[in-house]
């Protein structure tokens, strides 16, 4: 009786293993697993276009599958009888094709792309022009990390900048690295959350190319960063803080992690975190 | 609408009266309206030259009566700096919004239109004023119109800011026949609400709140630090008369002397 307790366990284990939903390596059928999906140039924005090899196996069509944020199990995202597929996405992720036939799948998930942007998990403060003279105002989003310096100097070429417009240790504003006082740098514009929507912004929304006033109840931003050529990268401030610099009367600082949408496409999708 | 702003001015008591009473910023923004009457009073230019005798200042007086057209001056083509040009950012800015180039209520950052970076300014914080500039497109763009406009006696280089390491910045200076021509503009665009927004309720001293009264509506700019100070204000009494006037110091003694200036052209008129 205590074997056959095992036995059906194991069974119950196997079978569980094998659903679908887990990840890309399980086994799901007997169809060929999908080989060479990759995301399309033709990709922008929220807009991700999804191709792949056809397989020469009889089948009824492809199941797409997606994980936002890139974690999680496996949901379909839709299905698709040709081997390209349109995701309007709301949040970045990973993806995986499989064929379908019936009820019988692709052996395996095809190989995964991702639309996860660079997540810079570590906390940057710049000060505005009240704080002490030899505190970081500007800011450079790298790929993987970031750079504070001084805006105020032409050294230092900087996408943003912290600045106040009236002398209020509540208030901050945002620059863009070309505009006003020290306009160095480099162009940023900057977008406003749609109300709880961290995951994207809208590359055909309002950006603000001067300066954005940061309010202390904000926990996002999105900045758009134009290169010379081609689509422009992105990135989502996001853990806003907002407070009196300490040592000051009026100075200002703000802090924040980022995250950096490195592909060449201009995807605008990100994670769902807000802090 | 119009009318009945006027009839809300006429139904205001009409003794004429210029002191005491609320402070005139208490009064609605965007009550305004337009009747004509009025002239330079007789007395006005003695006023004047006592005014400019006053010790502990070096006065450029101007008033313009924007009904008749009427102008008179002291000093009139003097150049005089100033503080804060919020003025000229003003002039400027009504100029190109009303030659539809760049309309006041421009959305140009987050929840602020144009005329919102004005109006901080006017109200006093140097750095709006500053950055008015920016947003307008670069601090070339105003001295390009000044100089377009035949105004090369009125220069905006910068306004000084406060913080530690703030670049040293020239100072603007400007003229009372360019002041009165600026107010003169401004005034002709009162009609529109942007325009009323942004010059407003200026930052009077209590000198000038008592000398102004609570039944006259007053627009205008007032800067001024250290041996500086400029008042250029519109103003509107219940019976119809409109003036500008501006008063220019130089090698001030104390604020209060520029007011006091006022106070006497204010009182004459």
């Amino acid at each position: 009786m205590k074997k056959l307790g095992i036995l059906f366990m194991a069974v119950m284990i196997a079978a569980i293993a094998g659903c679908a939903g887990d990840d890309s390596t399980g086994e799901g059928g007997t169809l060929t697993t999908v080989q060479g999906l990759e995301i399309d140039d033709t990709s922008t924005g929220r807009t991700v276009v999804l191709v792949w090899n056809g397989i020469s196996d009889d089948i009824d069509g492809y199941e797409i599958y997606f994980k936002a944020d890139g974690t999680g199990s496996w949901v379909v995202g839709g299905t698709s009888t040709t081997t390209t597929f349109t995701h309007n996405a709301t949040v970045a992720g990973t993806y995986a094709v499989r064929a379908y036939k019936g009820d019988n799948y692709s052996e395996n998930y095809s190989n995964e792309v991702s639309t996860m942007p660079n997540i810079i998990n570590v906390t940057y403060t710049i000060y505005d022009n009240y704080a002490p003279a030899d505190y970081h105002s500007g800011f450079i989003f790298g790929a993987t990390s970031g750079q504070t310096g001084f805006a105020s100097q032409t050294g230092f070429v900087q996408d943003i900048y912290a600045y106040d417009e009236v002398q209020d240790p509540n208030r901050i504003w945002l620059y863009s690295g070309n505009f006003g006082q020290f306009g160095n740098g480099n162009q940023s514009y900057f977008q406003t959350p749609a109300s709880g929507v961290y995951g994207n912004c809208d590359p055909n929304g309002q950006w603000y190319g001067t300066s954005y006033e940061l309010y202390t109840s904000d926990s996002v931003v999105f900045v758009e960063l134009p290169y010379a050529t081609g689509p422009s990268a992105y990135a989502k401030m996001y853990g806003l803080s907002i407070a009196p610099e300490g040592t000051s009367a009026n100075g200002t600082e703000v802090s924040f992690m980022y995250e950096y949408q490195s592909n060449d496409l201009g995807l605008t999708l990100f994670t769902s975190n807000a802090n | 609408m119009t009318a009945l702003l006027l009839s809300l001015l006429l139904a205001a008591p009409g003794t004429g009266v210029k002191q005491g009473g609320l402070p005139p910023m208490l009064i609605n923004p965007d009550a305004y309206s337009g009747t004509s009457s009025g002239g330079l009073p007789s007395n006005l230019g003695s006023v004047m030259d006592q005014v400019l005798a006053l010790p502990g200042a070096t006065f450029g007086l101007g008033v313009v009566d924007f009904n008749t057209g009427e102008r008179m001056t002291r000093n009139g083509a003097r150049r005089f700096f100033i503080d804060t040009p919020d003025i000229i950012n003003a002039v400027v800015c009504v100029s190109r919004h009303e030659s539809g180039e760049f309309p006041l209520d421009t959305l140009i950052a987050r929840d602020e239109q144009l005329w919102h970076i004005a109006r901080r300014g006017q109200q006093g914080a140097r750095e709006s004023t500053q950055a008015l500039r920016f947003y307008m497109g670069g601090p070339e763009v105003l001295n390009n119109w000044l100089v377009e406009e035949g105004y090369t006696s009125s220069f905006f280089p910068g306004v000084q800011l406060d913080w530690e390491g703030a670049p040293e910045v020239a100072a603007s200076y400007t003229t009372v026949n360019d002041c009165l021509d600026f107010m003169e503009i401004v005034y002709e665009a009162l009609g529109e609400l942007p325009v009323r927004r942004m010059t407003s309720n200026p930052p009077l001293s209590t000198d000038l709140e008592l000398a102004l009264g609570d039944e006259n509506i007053v627009y205008g700019w007032i800067s001024g630090r250290g041996d500086t100070r400029s008042i250029n204000l519109i103003v509107s009494t219940p019976e119809g008369e409109k003036y500008g006037v501006c008063v220019l110091t130089n090698d001030l003694c104390c604020a209060a002397k520029a007011d006091l200036g006022f106070t006497r052209i204010w009182e004459a008129l």
